[in-house]
């Protein structure tokens, strides 16, 4: 009697666990779709740990002030030491003119690319990065509050950073390009079509519309402002020769140097609106 | 009391790796704090605690990643569940066999994800996947979670459920 009783509590804790994992996976199945709008809870927590994000970049922007104040130290002693051993007295000159013409290189390309994007574009901060494996986001200190909408392009002066994924007032979600499951509707200079996809692990590969198309390694690859993002954003370049039968398949190097993400750019409207005459 | 503690433990791992576990990543090794405090909890305190640290610390990173809401639902409070179940079978004071354990159950957890990634049709490169983020992140964690294991352990005897010492006769 009583193995009875305990096998029929097993099979009801069993059934149990079943039942939850079925319910965990139907959730997860519902939410894997894209969402136009996190949920409040999401957008609670979000918020909750706004002033966090906000603090540990300011820790980490002091940080890396001070440790690029004790590198910039050390360099200034070797630079005296050079300096005083040189003889003629121009080499502070030189190093200077130098810096300025790097400097204005970064904001001639900056220009460029405000130029050719012509968008109206909101400057944002990243605050803080994914902590998970599985995902490769970023999250700017620009929201709702600032006009940030979900789907809007992200930039910044190397070329396409992402799209907005969420927003809450203060802060949103930026999907890096390089996040597996991110897709843009793209083009090649020779106008052939295609679309970007990131499979995980954050390779980037455009499948072409075309069976033979005219495209080789070097190409740069834009949007093509058929779907959500405005045309013209500079995704990154062909990386090799097409491959496969059909779809042709490329894989893309990125614009963007993902480790260096900090100040960025929010391309203010989306490629719907602008069809829709917005 | 105790379980006041065993909470702040678990928040202070999920604000840990919310908001600081991009700086604690090294390389394609992404350290999961909470994961390793689900393992510390459930091999000292049994599969409730370890389910419970695993379910809401899981749902927690599921609303801040604003993506699929169940992923790490799943894969923690399974490995909490499985860990717990290990309690009394272990040797609470080896804090190796605690590292180890951690490393297993991050290889578990990230199977698990990518699992249910996969039935949902997301794309992988499985070789990159498996050497570049699952294996180091395990080495990671494993390393991490000795070094947790051990810091919490430290006031076991006060956390436990029987804080006085005396022997219960299990059934």
């Amino acid at each position: 009697m009583g193995s009875v009783m305990r096998n029929s509590k097993g099979v009801r804790r069993l059934v149990a666990v079943l039942v939850l994992l079925a319910v965990i996976f139907a959730l997860m199945a519902l939410t894997a779709r894209p969402r136009t709008n996190v949920t409040p809870m999401e957008k609670g927590i979000a918020t909750l740990l706004y002033p966090f994000q906000v603090a540990t970049d300011w820790v980490a922007d002091k940080g890396k002030g001070l440790a690029a104040s004790i590198r910039e130290l050390t360099q200034l002693r070797d630079e005296n030491a050079r300096l005083r051993a040189a003889v003629e007295g121009g080499a502070q000159d030189k190093a200077t003119a130098e810096r300025l013409m790097q400097e204005n290189r970064t904001l001639q390309a900056e220009l460029q690319m405000k130029e050719r994007a012509s968008y109206p574009l909101l400057s944002a901060q990243v605050i803080s990065r994914t902590s998970d494996s599985w995902y490769r986001t970023v999250v700017i200190n620009r929201g709702g509050r600032d006009g940030v909408e979900t789907n809007m392009a992200v930039i910044n002066w190397q070329g396409m950073v992402g799209k907005v994924l969420s927003t809450t007032p203060f802060t949103a979600t930026v999907q890096l390009l390089t996040d597996g499951g991110f897709s843009a509707g793209s083009k090649v200079s020779s106008g052939d079509m295609g679309i970007v996809q990131t499979v995980q692990g954050g390779e980037v590969r455009m499948e072409f519309f075309s069976t033979a198309p005219t495209v080789k390694p070097g190409q740069p690859v834009f949007t093509s402002g058929q779907a959500i993002l405005p045309p013209n954003l500079l995704i990154g370049y062909v990386e090799s020769e097409p491959t496969g039968a059909v779809p042709k398949v490329v894989t893309v190097r990125p614009a963007i140097d993902f480790n260096k993400l900090d100040a960025l750019q929010v391309v203010m409207f989306t490629a719907q609106a602008e069809r829709e005459g917005h | 009391m105790r379980y006041g503690i065993l909470a702040t433990i678990g928040l202070v791992g999920f604000l840990i790796q919310s908001v600081l576990g991009a700086y604690l990543s090294i390389g394609g090794a992404m350290p999961s704090p909470l994961l390793q405090i689900t393992v510390t909890l459930g091999l000292l305190f049994g599969w409730r605690i370890g389910l419970g640290t695993g379910l809401i610390g899981g749902l927690l990173l599921d609303l801040t990643a604003g993506r699929l809401i169940g992923l790490h639902l799943l894969s923690m409070g399974l490995v909490g569940l499985l860990i717990g179940l290990l309690e009394e079978k272990v040797f609470k004071e080896n804090w190796f066999l605690a590292g180890l354990v951690g490393a297993g159950s991050a290889i578990l957890a990230h199977g698990l994800n990518f699992l249910c990634l996969a039935l949902l049709g997301w794309r992988f490169d499985p070789v990159h996947t498996l050497v570049g983020a699952i294996l180091p992140s395990a080495l990671y964690d494993g390393l991490l979670t000795m070094l947790v294991y051990s810091q919490v352990y430290r006031y076991y005897q006060y956390l436990r459920p029987n804080p006085r010492g005396t022997i219960v006769l299990r059934r």
